[in-house]
């Protein structure tokens, strides 16, 4: 795993006035967080030995880094757990710790750290979920599950209308719920009120919490680019929920976030547009960087500002911890064996050393949620693996076109109908000292795009055009060429966690809306985040879409996105009906300034551009897009991604008499279950020839271990 | 000569069995034999699985005659030498729990069918049918 370098050291950011710190808190964060490192995991039995003494159970697997154990409470014990099954290799031993029903203190772990290392708290603050996160846990069997969710149809309010439902509900209805809050335990939950509502119910338990965490806590990391140690946020200050950049699982959570009194604003647009529905929350989510909450909708943070992840996400992120899920609460001789079948655990799930991977748990549904997001975290660590940063990302393209267009001859305006309207009224009435010229001859192009320019390209508002004597109006006049539109971003899952991911079995092409398909080789696209940008010259109606693969460009096709207008009314009757409903209602206002003094423009229209041309470098644009951009507007505004998968025939016991395709060297005696072996040397057995002949057949063969 | 009986119900091609020892007893070897492939004369036979001269052998067949077993052999290569067997290092190519699920498995079975998945990336142009979306270009000032 690859860390992002902003955030391993102290950085400080200023926005406006406000500044955003970063501590260096991350780096400690992830110093055993690697994930590539299956067996750092490591329930150890000398670790759980320890554990048992029931003395700084924690610090014996979790050090945040070398030298500096995690403040704990050293009081809690770390006796509730079993050995349900275990494994030596290369002389290290790991263990299967399950919980079994018992009638007390069942929780693993209760009490945590405050992030800032200066308090312990009770489970409350993110010191569960991190400790989750930070050290791997990995093959917990959670027996029982409380999550208290939120029905999403109703308005979630601090804790109202919650409801306590299992992980079975959780997975049967994931879209269904909210969740604020969720707790793996026993039994019930202590909490005052709800007492008696722990489903399954086990009778004579006393409530007892194994994990306990706030989705607030989860998303206030202390990677947040806010300065946690004034979490109070005192007047004045503003804090940045930044999600994405922030979040560890490299994708930013599918949340859902409660702001009562709103005050969600875009921090960098100067006019404070507030949000507040439903829409407001996913448009604040799409661009997480750039949202900022006032602080005056926040009293306490516990109380106004909720964050809330959907089911769906919340599953995801359970699973990419690595945890089994045992929703039968009697886990009575359960082994990684029968997990398989009770818990739906894919057996690609469990390596050698039996730690899960979060990849296939509950089937294809939970596949990872980790994803490449724009600091350089990428899974798949074999593509751009040295991408700190987003540098060269292609928005950081900048041109300075700015001077090109004051200075050419031309300018182009941004309208809308009233303005054609306008112009077109201007152009046919009154009269100058220009009157021997046809005025209609100096509008050279007149092109619809399907976006609002105004909004999107820089422009003068209210910009005074005027062609000679004569004054057309006032019109937003584009003062820049290039707008980069960002269109979205799709990580690709893998459908299978294998071979078949790839080609020739797997195949992946992404359509570009107004360019063309673009075939992308699936080991670059599988496990990896598909970005489409669209660079739009609004001038020539030439846009680029470029295809980035975890941020990297990988290529990109070209194709018109701008549809001509016509200026006269012979061009206008062949390319009407290939315009949408919308644009056709304006034909009509063109067409009557055509039969007025637009006739005839476009015969002259060509000469006009070419004694522009030699006066300026700037070529007017006659004709672009051709027929293709006018109906390409008909279409998805969206990428699209295909992809091809097969279907494959997998029989039950397939691993146990044909085995998964392995080729990893050890001692025999380390393998275990059906083993086909490759040009085993059989020349240090003692027994005589034949025998040592039979052996290497046998083992080449396929034996059981 | 000793033979010990054990009940054996492992696969044949399993390496580190389980076999349950039941008894011993004497017994002769049948004849000229193989010792990979042995025959032994006992009085009664008691159990699926022995042990003869520090060697296991499954049992074959049983044949009665003249108030005698003749108990037919075949020896256990893998359990006999078990021991040594679990300390050769080498390269598993199949495994029923471990999984390289990036080598092409030309043992799996994949059907006609393929499964396709069609999304759109939920973002897009920021469309817009009206507003300002004309272009105008106008020779002036």
């Amino acid at each position: 795993m690859k860390l992002s370098n902003k955030y391993s050291e102290k950085t400080v950011e200023t926005v406006g006035t406000i500044q955003y710190s970063c501590t260096d808190t991350i780096s400690n964060l992830f110093h055993l967080n690697d994930r590539n490192v299956d067996k750092s995991i490591v329930y150890t039995m000398p670790a759980l030995s320890e554990c048992s003494l029931q003395s700084n159970a924690y610090t014996t697997f979790y050090k945040k880094d070398k030298d500096q154990p995690v403040l704990v409470d050293g009081t809690r014990a770390f006796h509730s757990c079993d050995i349900t099954n275990m494994k030596t290799e290369n002389s290290q031993k790991y263990v299967v710790i399950g919980f079994p029903d018992r009638t007390t203190n069942g929780q693993l772990y209760m009490y945590s750290y405050n992030e800032d290392k200066t308090a312990v708290y009770n489970g409350i603050y993110a010191g569960n979920i991190k400790f989750l996160r930070d050290v791997p846990v990995k093959n917990i069997l959670c027996d029982c599950w409380n999550i208290q969710a939120i029905d999403v149809s109703h308005t979630p309010v601090n804790y109202g209308r919650v409801e306590l439902i299992t992980l079975s509900d959780l997975i049967s209805n994931p879209d269904k719920y909210i969740i604020g809050t969720f707790q793996m335990s026993y039994a019930l939950w202590g909490g005052t009120g709800y007492t008696g509502i722990c489903k399954p119910l086990i009778a004579g338990m006393n409530g007892s919490n194994m994990f306990f965490a706030e989705m607030t806590a989860l998303l206030n990391e202390p990677v947040f680019s806010y300065n946690h140690f004034n979490k109070s946020l005192s007047g004045g200050t503003t804090f940045l929920i930044n999600f994405k950049d922030n979040s560890v699982y490299g994708k930013m959570p599918d949340a859902h976030i409660d702001v009562k009194d709103s005050d969600f604003y875009e921090r960098t647009a100067g006019t404070h547009t507030f949000y507040e529905t439903e829409e407001s929350d996913t448009h604040v989510l799409l661009k997480t960087t750039a949202y900022a909450v006032q602080n005056s909708a926040i009293t306490t943070m516990s109380t106004q500002l909720k964050p809330y992840m959907r089911g769906s996400y919340f599953l995801k992120m359970l699973a990419s911890l690595g945890l089994y899920f045992v929703t039968d609460h009697n886990v009575a001789g359960v082994t990684p064996d029968n997990l398989l079948q009770r818990s739906n655990i894919a057996l690609g799930e469990m390596n050698s050393s039996f730690c899960t991977t979060g990849r296939f748990i509950m089937g294809q549904e939970l596949l990872r949620s980790k994803s490449p997001n724009k600091d350089g975290f990428t899974v798949n660590d074999e593509f751009n693996p040295n991408k700190a940063s987003k540098d060269d990302d292609i928005n950081d393209i900048t041109l300075n076109t700015d001077r090109m267009l004051s200075s050419g001859m031309i300018k182009y305006y941004a309208m809308n109908l009233s303005d054609l309207n306008e112009l077109v009224t201007n152009l046919n009435t009154g009269q100058g000292i220009l009157d021997f010229k046809n005025y209609c001859d100096f509008v050279v192009s007149c092109d619809v795009l399907p976006f609002d320019i105004s909004q999107h390209y820089l422009v003068a508002h209210n910009a005074q055009c005027k062609v000679g004597d004569r004054i057309l109006g006032n019109f937003d006049r584009v003062e820049n060429i290039l707008h980069n539109f960002y269109l979205g971003s799709y990580y690709v899952q893998p459908q299978h966690g294998s071979f078949l991911d790839y080609e020739p079995y797997t195949t992946v092409s992404v359509h570009i809306p107004y360019c063309s398909d673009v075939i992308i080789p699936t080991n670059l696209a599988m496990d990896n985040e598909i970005k489409i940008d669209m660079i739009v010259n609004v001038v020539t109606g030439v846009c680029r879409g470029v295809v980035s693969i975890n941020n990297t460009v990988y290529t990109s096709t070209v194709g018109n996105i701008s549809t001509p207008y016509p200026l006269s009314i012979e061009s206008a009757g062949s390319i009407r009906a290939a315009y949408v409903s919308a644009i056709t209602t304006s034909v009509g206002v063109m067409a009557a300034g055509a039969q007025g003094n637009f006739v005839g423009v476009g015969t002259g229209l060509l000469g006009v551009a070419q004694s522009l041309t030699a006066a300026n470098t700037i070529t007017p644009k006659v004709v672009n897009g051709g027929g293709d951009s006018s109906t390409n507007i008909m279409l998805n505004d969206t990428p699209v991604i295909y992809m091809s998968t097969p279907v494959e025939s997998l029989p039950a016991g397939y691993g146990h008499t044909y085995g998964y395709a392995c080729n990893k060297s050890d001692q025999v005696g380390n393998f275990s279950g059906f083993t086909v072996f490759a040009n085993v040397d059989t020349s240090g057995l003692s027994c005589d020839n034949d025998s040592k002949n039979r052996i290497k057949a046998l083992l080449e063969s396929g034996v059981y271990i | 000569m000793r033979i010990d009986y054990y009940n054996c119900y492992d696969d044949s091609k399993k390496v580190n069995k389980s076999p349950v020892y039941v008894a011993s007893s004497t017994c002769n070897i049948y004849g000229t034999c193989n010792m990979d492939r042995p025959a032994f004369i006992v009085s009664e036979v008691l159990g699926n699985y022995v042990k003869f001269d520090g060697t296991y052998y499954f049992i074959d067949n049983k044949i009665y005659s003249g108030g005698k077993w003749i108990i037919q052999c075949t020896i256990d290569d893998l359990y006999t030498n078990a021991a040594e067997i679990n300390n050769i290092v080498a390269t598993a190519v199949r495994n029923e729990y471990t999984v390289n699920s990036d080598i092409q498995d030309n043992g799996l079975q994949l059907t006609v069918r393929q499964k396709n998945i069609i999304k759109d990336f939920g973002t897009g142009i920021p469309y817009a049918a009206t507003g300002k979306v004309f272009l105008v270009g106008i020779k002036g000032e």
